[in-house]
């Protein structure tokens, strides 16, 4: 079955362009840097986490919404997925703690999310 | 009208005769009921009296073909559903508790992605292909004019939500249908065999069942196929968040039906034509 999984895999890559990476993201005192972008900790509006459907698993997100209505989406495939989280939590006071929200997401069917910043209830 | 009967001897088994002249020599029968032949008429099968239409004999081989890989993942998804459960429950009862250190959550995390990966492993190839197409891709804001498509954050939470509902129509439909495909080609296919005169019916079980087999399995290669192909033309819609995604997972769906049917049907003609080959070779091959 590996064998051919791996047959079939470097067949997509022939035929189908691949996906774009995922955005690397690193964050500091100053703010986040998703991909080229720097959004300053003063100007996040919204932070929602949630759990995508991806037919056999889940996969998790995060929406950030900074000032201007700039929409960024980041995923656990991000490099820097995690550290993100933890500087989520010290840095942006009034946010839910990194551990609680991942665990509410995981907790969450997939196709809900998880409101971090401003605090609301899961919906 | 009198009786009458037909001349000859009576009382005596056919063709069970050991003279060839005209002394009534015969064996006498097993010991029963008298007047009746030692060999009862041969009771036709059942599957004499089957009538099978070639169309709907076609049209359920060829759905089969695509539906059965499908079916697999279908169920493969269902079995992750009822591991996930156990996450959840986890992660419920550690939210619950409260004062979760970090080694508890760490470990939580790496369960969860075990779980995720170990799943996807058995998968067919267009399960694999459509898991990885509905990842939703990291983004930057887009520009305007897009960015007033996307709407707000909560059009994305929402696209997700509706995701998940059009992928669990998908799965349904397959975790229900394929199995009784599946039953209803084998039957035929045993069908098929059975009616074969006896003398060819391993020629056509050999003929029938590697159908089936090759069948199925280029299903399964006509699936991915499809899939990447029709998600392929659809990639540059990814350009229109939300719209793109769905746009794209839906084709590669699309792709996988139109492509299992298609390279599935040709793989079962094929399958069948290599079967009845490889039987005649070698039932006729002789060493020197």
């Amino acid at each position: 079955m590996g064998v051919i999984s791996r047959y079939f895999e470097r067949l997509a890559a022939l035929v189908r362009p691949r996906r774009a990476p995922a955005l690397t993201v690193s964050a500091g005192a100053e703010g986040l840097r998703i991909g080229g972008e720097q959004v300053a900790w003063s100007d996040v509006r919204r932070l929602d986490a949630y759990k995508s459907d991806i037919y056999v698993g889940d996969f998790l997100c995060l929406a950030i919404l900074a000032a201007g209505s700039r929409l960024f989406e980041i995923n656990q495939e991000s490099p820097g997925w995690k550290e993100a989280g933890d500087a989520i939590e010290r840095f942006l006071p009034g946010s839910l703690p990194h551990a609680e929200w991942m665990l509410r997401l995981i907790a969450a069917n997939p196709g809900e999310s998880v409101g971090i910043y401003p605090v609301t209830t899961a919906k | 009208m009198g009786n009458s009967r037909r001349s000859g001897p009576m009382c005596t088994t056919k063709g069970d005769y050991i003279d060839e002249g005209t002394m009534c020599l015969s064996l006498s029968p097993a010991p029963g009921p008298v007047c009746i032949a030692s060999k009862p008429e041969p009771t036709p099968r059942p599957t004499e009296d089957v009538l099978l239409s070639p169309v709907f004999q076609q049209a359920v081989q060829i759905t089969d073909n695509m539906a059965a890989p499908m079916t697999w993942d279908s169920y493969w998804r269902m079995a992750y559903g009822r591991a996930d459960k156990v996450l959840q429950a986890q992660a419920n009862e550690l939210l619950k508790r409260g004062n979760i250190t970090r080694q508890e959550f760490d470990r939580l995390v790496k369960a969860r992605n075990t779980l995720v990966e170990e799943f996807r492993k058995p998968l067919s190839p267009f399960g694999k292909q459509y898991s990885e197409i509905l990842k939703p891709v990291s983004k930057l804001p887009q520009p305007a004019e897009l960015l007033a498509k996307k709407g707000t954050v909560e059009a994305v939470l929402e696209s997700v939500g509706k995701s998940r509902a059009a992928v669990n129509r998908l799965s349904m439909v397959f975790r229900v249908a394929g199995p009784a495909l599946f039953v209803l080609d084998m039957t035929i296919t045993t069908i098929v065999v059975m009616k074969a005169p006896p003398d060819q019916r391993r020629r056509v079980a050999a003929r029938e069942y590697t159908g089936l087999g090759v069948g199925v399995a280029s299903g399964a290669g006509g699936a991915w196929a499809g899939c990447v192909t029709l998600a392929a033309l659809g990639s540059p819609t990814l350009v229109l968040p939300i719209v793109g995604e769905v746009a794209e997972g839906t084709l590669c769906a699309v792709g996988g039906v139109l492509g299992g049917i298609g390279v599935g049907w040709v793989g079962r003609e094929a399958g069948k034509a290599g079967g009845e080959a490889v039987y005649d070779f070698v039932t006729t091959f002789r060493w020197e």
